[in-house]
């Protein structure tokens, strides 16, 4: 697997499967997914632009945010589903969402604040299954 | 570390206290919860001190203390506000040192800026809406010859403000001013990246307002700043930050039917025609400073200039001028007064920029300079540092359309005037923009075509209180630093007056 990040090694990014779409996840997204879930339900990621601490994801209890004609779902995680906020969903044709966690404090109103952990948007070229 | 912040402090050492709680009623209240969360300096990636983690019940008791002064506050007379507001001023000047020393440590931003442009920004914004408070009539409308109409401007009342941490003090200053001086009493909550300098703030101005009038509470988004846009006991939210949030609060606003102002992302074109070369003069210098400017504030300003567009005609002699500007910016340690760029604000943010800059590599951008994480020597190994980079490619690529908030311009050419409107206006956003032209009308004609709320006219990142400030699309709602703010922390009040003995006859 060729490594399309600095300092981060896609090894096999569909691992620990519970993906699908355009939609891959890393083992420390799916571990941070799993702990949200845990404690608080059903959840869905909103990846959207703008400022600060925009251009990110968010994990948000499902139903929380209106989600409306802007909010492209591009597939699932953990069942899960993964919106990106854009003009069209054929920015996406040849990339795929790769859902990562790092360290840090997380989205604003974002389920992951406060856990030491966040969630991080990578994006590598599709691969076609 | 300090166990009181350090009024001395210079530039090479921390100011903070180890620890500060919630400024609540006019006091300093620890959290409910009793915890804390670090305080990171992003030049050092060192924990600078410790900040009250709150939660809803810290946020209720600052609901609780701002509306037991709100009569009070919303009846004081305009000059006794405008005064309260100048005397904060004055504190800020006389302590301006120390607040850049603070901002620097908190946000990571070189100290040059701190000196030259947050801290006499704030300061001459609080002294700005002081003299628009004084100045501010109600209206009066003669309907018939015995009807009057009068429009009084009254305060809502409690407001929340939700802040973010690329300027601080500055945004603080943005938000809290024109609320002060409407009469609201405010209830804050900063940025989790950047708490610090604000509580440095509350201790130096707490004799200035009444207990209650300002209150700042201190901890996570989700935890503390969405309790408070949620709650039904604000008359109005405020906030600055990234779009999904901003969604979110007008959502919740629509439960409580409150006003919401927003200033959200933004992707600025800043447009460079071909006649800027036509001398290799003073001007041609401006426009290259103009260019550069998406190194300012290390590139974490909603207003980055992040796309430029450069006139095929000029592009390669133009590139070449702005390369070796941009590869002249001292990127030294900011503590020191003549680095000109900083540390990024967090470590995710730094990431954030790193990945940016893969994906660009990606889609084919051409790296025309930087491109990498700095490595800074001594106590800055640890700290958040990006080379300032031009990337070179196309309107349609992630790093043209996606706020990255980092030192990152993207570059494209264009060959006539509608492909380059056509560029500028391919964004969902609509918050600033650049034009540089020596053609007086071709200025004008840009400036009114683009789709944003500020349009920097041979000029870039000047923002003067009385220049109102906002976005178009999705860049926001509401215009900031100028006296119509005033307009957004206002009710008006109707008086529909009769001073005739006469009945209308219909009963």
């Amino acid at each position: 697997m060729q490594k399309y990040f600095s300092g981060f090694d896609i090894e096999n990014p569909t691992a620990g499967a519970g993906c699908d779409g355009h939609v891959a996840a890393t083992d420390a997204a799916l571990a941070l997914l799993k702990r949200i879930q845990s404690e608080h339900g059903q959840v869905s990621i909103h990846h959207e632009g703008g400022y600060a601490n925009g251009t990110n994801a968010m994990c948000l209890l499902i139903g929380e945010l209106r989600v409306g004609d802007m909010d492209i779902l591009l597939g699932t995680v953990r069942g899960a589903p993964v919106f990106v906020y854009g003009r069209n969903s054929q920015d996406w044709d040849d990339r795929q969402f790769v859902l990562d966690a790092i360290d840090g404090v997380g989205r604003v109103f974002s389920l992951d604040s406060g856990t030491g952990k966040r969630f991080f948007v990578r994006s590598q070229p599709f691969q076609k299954h | 570390m300090n166990q009181m912040t350090n009024l001395e402090a210079t530039a090479k050492t921390s100011p903070f206290a180890a620890r500060y709680n919630n400024f609540i009623g006019g006091e300093f209240r620890a959290p409910a919860s009793g915890q804390y969360f670090e305080n990171v300096s992003p030049i050092t990636g060192g924990v600078i001190g410790e900040i009250a983690r709150s939660n809803a019940s810290d946020i209720d008791a600052a609901i609780d203390a701002a509306h037991k002064a709100a009569h009070g506050w919303g009846t004081t007379s305009v000059t006794e506000r405008a005064n309260a507001l100048l005397a904060i001023a004055q504190k800020l000047e006389d302590n301006l040192e120390l607040f850049a020393i603070c901002e620097t440590w908190d946000n990571g931003k070189a100290i040059r800026e701190t000196r030259a442009a947050d801290l006499p920004l704030a300061i001459d914004h609080f002294r700005y809406f002081a003299s628009c408070i004084r100045a501010q009539e109600g209206t009066m409308g003669e309907i018939d010859n015995d009807t009057v109409a009068y429009h009084f401007h009254e305060p809502l009342g409690v407001v929340g403000q939700i802040i973010p941490w690329n300027f601080p003090l500055l945004m603080a200053a943005w938000k809290v001013a024109p609320a002060l001086a409407a009469g609201n009493c405010v209830v804050l909550k900063p940025a989790e990246q950047t708490p610090a300098t604000i509580m440095v703030f509350c201790e130096l101005i707490a004799d200035i307002l009444p207990a209650g009038v300002l209150n700042v509470v201190n901890g996570f988004g989700l935890e503390a700043g969405k309790p408070l846009a949620q709650s039904n006991r604000i008359a109005k939210v405020a906030f600055t930050g990234e779009t999904t949030t901003g969604r979110l609060i007008m959502q919740y606003a629509t439960e409580n039917i409150i006003p919401v102002t927003l200033e959200l992302g933004g992707k600025s074109p800043n447009i460079f025609h071909k006649d800027i070369m036509d001398e290799d003069d003073a001007f041609f210098d401006k426009c290259l400073e103009g260019f550069t400017m998406f190194a300012l504030n290390q590139g974490e300003v909603c207003t980055c200039p992040s796309r430029a567009l450069v006139h095929e005609s000029i592009y390669d002699r133009f590139m070449e001028r702005v390369i070796a500007r941009t590869e002249a910016v001292n990127c030294g340690d900011p503590r020191e007064g003549d680095t000109m760029m900083g540390a990024q604000a967090s470590s995710e943010q730094q990431e954030k920029i790193l990945s940016y800059l893969d994906i660009g590599r990606q889609e084919g951008a051409n790296v025309a300079t930087g491109g990498s994480a700095r490595s800074m020597p001594g106590d800055m190994a640890n700290g958040y540092y990006i080379e300032p980079t031009i990337l070179e490619g196309n309107n349609k690529m992630r790093v043209f359309q996606e706020e990255i908030f980092g030192p990152v311009v993207s570059v494209t050419k264009f060959s006539d005037d509608d492909e380059a409107l056509s560029i500028a206006n391919d964004t969902l956003y609509g918050l600033g923009a650049g034009v540089w032209t020596r053609d007086g009308n071709k200025a004008y004609r840009f400036g009114r075509a683009i789709k944003a709320g500020r349009v920097w006219t041979n000029c870039y990142h000047l923002y003067p209180a009385h220049a109102a400030f906002g976005g178009y699309k999705q860049s926001g709602i509401g215009r900031e630093t100028h006296k119509m703010m005033l307009n957004h922390y206002q009710q008006t009040k109707n008086m529909l007056v009769s001073y005739s003995p006469d009945k209308l006859g219909f009963f």
